[in-house]
């Protein structure tokens, strides 16, 4: 890179392999780095390494913890009858920040998605189906987004898993809190309709 | 002064971009294959609702500045949508028909029959799963549309009527057809059941619905091996759907 010297244009080149930095950004932040405190440099650098070391993936529900298995896993006030089964770890931080589920998770890491060539192999189905071997799980919620893959994803979890005596819901579907009827999509219009409850 | 437009589509394909933003790709019916740009299109509900998703049938609105290489995408609207969720194994032939429609477009090409036959196999798709019959019809007929459909009733060598109670030939690195005269001791040709060769013909010209019912019973995988070979001609990547199929079909 033209003018930019080669300690710098290492770490631009590192930067610019995260998703969504491209070149300009990579570049804006690494003049930034440049700038910034030695602690704050080494403190990133250090927290990245420590990062890679310290992280684990949690062997009973596969979100990625501190330590193995995690905390939401070996908490003795959560109920072990009921496993919310998600996408992602994000997903499960959204779920728990809600406040209303008190039972264990099962992180998938990612859904079916075949134009990216990612089939069942590919997802922690297999550790989910071991799981439920145990007998002490009754029911699974699967909470994968509502999209055609998280449809999917849903769709083939329950067929799999039905089998093996386990009640399997599905998180409800429809207009958003505070939302209008007026804007709402097709699709989620259709959605809400289907799955309507008696008052 | 960019230019506006606007036209019904299939999304092909997205990814993310940035915070907010999404690169899609849509098979129109006017234009052909555009990518465009949504910004703000992970959160907008009001201007992208729903809409970008893969194999969804839309009406884009977009601008184009001649210079650009990317469309601005104004809005999208959903044109229709299904309640009843795909099952893993219909939505991943649909990645499979989507990704061949793909690669068999260009952008900015105007494929006006190859958007129909996108739109309709992904309805027909909707309605019931992927027979063996309505998957290689798709591909033979995107073939054709693409300008790579070969002639199946004459020899390519002799052009006589290739006869429906001989073996014929089937060339391997061009995707044509020799009749036994012309075919035969070539090593680059293998030897094709006359049977098979009907079956692709009727199914080519048969509309794709009613495709689904063919059977295609002792062809099956034959046929499915030729039409594979003539796509693998002109294919630029490898179907990652494929890989998809090949896990959902054996973990059954």
């Amino acid at each position: 890179m033209a003018g930019v010297p080669v300690p710098l244009e290492r770490v631009i080149n590192e930067l610019v392999k995260l998703p969504g930095i491209g070149e300009k950004t990579a570049t804006r932040l690494a003049f930034h780095l440049t700038r910034a405190d030695r602690n704050d440099v080494e403190g990133l650098a250090n927290s990245l390494l420590s990062m890679r070391e310290e992280l684990y993936t949690c062997s009973v529900c596969c979100a990625l913890a501190g330590a193995d298995p995690c905390e939401l896993c070996c908490d003795p006030r959560r109920s072990d009858e009921i496993v919310c089964v998600v996408e992602e770890a994000a997903d499960l931080a959204a779920v728990e920040r809600s406040g209303g589920f008190q039972g264990r998770y099962h992180v998938l890491q990612g859904t079916l998605s075949p134009l990216d060539g990612i089939g069942p192999d590919d997802l922690r189905i297999t550790e989910l189906v071991r799981r439920l071997g145990s007998g002490t799980v009754r029911e699974l919620i699967i909470a994968t987004n509502p999209t055609a893959e998280g449809e999917a994803t849903a769709l083939y979890v329950a067929n799999l898993t039905k089998p093996l005596g386990v009640t399997v819901s599905r998180i409800a579907h429809g207009l958003p809190m505070g939302g209008d009827v007026e804007y709402a999509d097709l699709a989620t219009l259709g959605k809400a309709l289907e799955g309507r409850r008696e008052m | 002064m960019p230019t506006s437009h606007s036209s019904e589509a299939v999304v092909l394909r997205w990814r993310s971009y940035g915070e907010s933003d999404k690169i899609v790709t849509f098979l129109t019916r006017d234009f052909g294959k555009i990518t465009g740009i949504g910004k703000g299109a992970k959160n907008s509900r009001r201007r992208f609702p729903n809409s970008l998703e893969s194999m969804a049938r839309v009406r884009v609105h977009f601008r184009q500045k001649a210079e650009a290489s990317l469309a601005f995408l104004e809005s999208c609207e959903l044109l229709s949508a299904s309640t009843t969720p795909m099952d893993p194994e219909r939505l991943a032939y649909g990645a499979y028909l989507t990704e061949l429609a793909e690669q068999f477009t260009v952008e900015w090409s105007p494929a006006e029959e190859t958007f129909s036959l996108l739109d309709e196999a992904l309805q027909v798709l909707e309605r019931s799963p992927a027979t063996a019959s309505f998957l290689r019809a798709y591909e033979l007929k995107l073939l054709q549309y693409a300008g790579f459909g070969s002639p199946l009733e004459r020899c390519v060598q002799c052009g006589n009527d290739l006869n429906e109670n001989e073996i014929c030939y089937f060339g391997t690195m061009t995707a044509t057809f020799q009749c036994q005269q012309c075919g035969v001791g070539n090593d680059t040709h293998t030897p094709i059941a006359a049977t098979l060769l009907a079956m692709l013909r009727g199914l080519r010209l048969m509309p794709l619905t009613q495709c689904q019912e063919q059977p295609l019973t002792n062809v099956r995988d034959e046929a499915a091996r030729l039409t594979g070979q003539m796509l693998s001609l002109h294919l630029i990547r490898p179907l990652r759907s494929l890989r998809t199929i090949d896990q959902l079909t054996r973990s059954q």
